[in-house]
């Protein structure tokens, strides 16, 4: 009997130690893991909202929208639409994950779509759940909520994630596009994608 | 939930139940002897249970046969936790039993059994008559999201598995020797 203790607890050290060494799949690992599934989804624009349905979200009371900005420093100076948090994602995934409540709508937020994209990946890879990307980005955006060209396309070529509409100074939300009136995308045709999120229950646990 | 659900929990539930009744755990004086360390069973039964399922966890997701990230964690609410902790706690010691091994006492006819799984089903109405009254200090007090102790700590979840590890085979050594001396100072 003692000597199955000692096995034992070497097999569970044993076990350990490896796991040790070896470690967990990184978020590169995991991204390559479900590339096929990441790469369906991205072709058939599965996680893209349209600038029309962002402002929909947003001014939606039934849902939470967080707005995460991808971009650089200066750029999210310059303009940022109101209430967007700024967020190197690169590191910060399981972060994200644990700050973010799985019910929220997450959108990732690129001048373009490549960095937003890139973003995207890495926080779904990590098990982030309702994220989505910016369709066309902050420049598309500005110019339906900016420029007024409300029949505005997404581009179809991602871009090369620059800002490409000026600013006399850094506005930050202070522009009116930051914070377009609820209506403002009103005879703007698109596709709605995010899936209205029930209020879950309160998580169980137990003791046995 | 479909009927294949329904008969999966069922398995689980059984066997998590004979489970807890071979390991002695139907019987509220080997229970309650935890607490005056005389009996160290349940620490052992459980820290090994949980030692054993965490390295199967960890094992499947670093040679890819499970995705970590898509398995759910209660999302931690420090203080309702903290409260509910100590009150499950102080239940235990009086009644005997924790909710489960109640449900294993009452199955195999115990009365004492039957008698704290009347007392949780009473909390249990109690709790959702009330919990209104508390709901703000129940869903946002302490509330964390979904914490890992390698995020936390910022080390390789591997590393926290082998500590754990480490951690359940100095408390089962410890346990024993606890065991020894209380044993030897009731038979004194």
């Amino acid at each position: 009997m003692k000597g199955m203790k000692w096995i034992g607890a070497a097999v569970l050290l044993l076990l350990g130690a490896g796991l040790a060494v070896i470690g967990q799949p990184t978020i590169e690992d995991r991204m390559r893991r479900q590339a096929d599934r990441i790469e369906k989804a991205l072709s058939s624009r599965e996680p893209f909202l349209d600038p029309g349905e962002v402002l929909a979200v947003k001014h939606n009371r039934d849902v939470r929208a967080v707005i995460l900005d991808v971009r650089s420093e200066a750029d999210f100076n310059r303009f940022h639409l109101i209430d967007a948090k700024r967020v190197p994602v690169r590191g910060a995934e399981s972060r994200l994950r644990a700050e973010l409540d799985p019910k929220w709508i997450k959108i990732v937020v690129g001048n373009d779509e490549a960095a937003a994209v890139e973003a995207w990946k890495r926080l779904t890879a990590a098990g982030m759940k309702n994220v989505y990307v910016l369709a066309g980005g902050v420049n598309l955006w500005l110019t339906i909520f900016r420029d007024g060209n409300l029949q505005a396309s997404v581009p179809d070529a991602p871009g090369d994630d620059r800002l490409r509409h000026p600013f006399p100074a850094a506005v930050g939300s202070r522009d009116p596009a930051a914070n377009p009136e609820p209506h403002a995308a009103e005879g703007r045709e698109y596709e709605k994608r995010v899936k209205q999120v029930r209020a879950a229950g309160a998580p169980a646990g137990g003791c046995g | 939930m479909g009927i294949g659900d329904i008969l999966v929990n069922l398995a689980l539930g059984i066997g998590f139940g004979v489970c807890l009744e071979r390991a002695g755990f139907g019987d509220s004086r080997r229970l309650a002897a935890q607490f005056y360390f005389r009996d160290q069973t349940v620490l052992k039964v459980m820290f090994t249970a949980i030692v054993v399922a965490m390295l199967l966890l960890f094992w499947s997701s670093a040679i890819g046969w499970l995705d970590w990230e898509q398995v759910f964690v209660n999302p931690t609410h420090l203080w309702p936790a903290v409260i509910g902790g100590l009150l499950v706690g102080v239940g235990f010691i009086v009644g005997g039993y924790c909710p489960g091994t109640s449900m294993v006492a009452a199955s195999t006819g115990k009365v004492d059994g039957v008698f704290f799984l009347g007392g949780l089903f009473l909390g249990i109405f109690v709790f959702g008559e009330t919990v209104a009254g508390f709901r703000v200090f129940y869903d946002t007090a302490g509330a964390l999201g979904r914490q890992m102790i390698p995020d936390w700590l910022g080390v390789d979840a591997g590393l926290v598995a082998l500590g754990v590890v480490l951690m359940a085979l100095g408390m089962f050594w410890g346990a024993e020797k606890l065991e020894g001396i209380f044993r030897r100072r009731a038979e004194a």
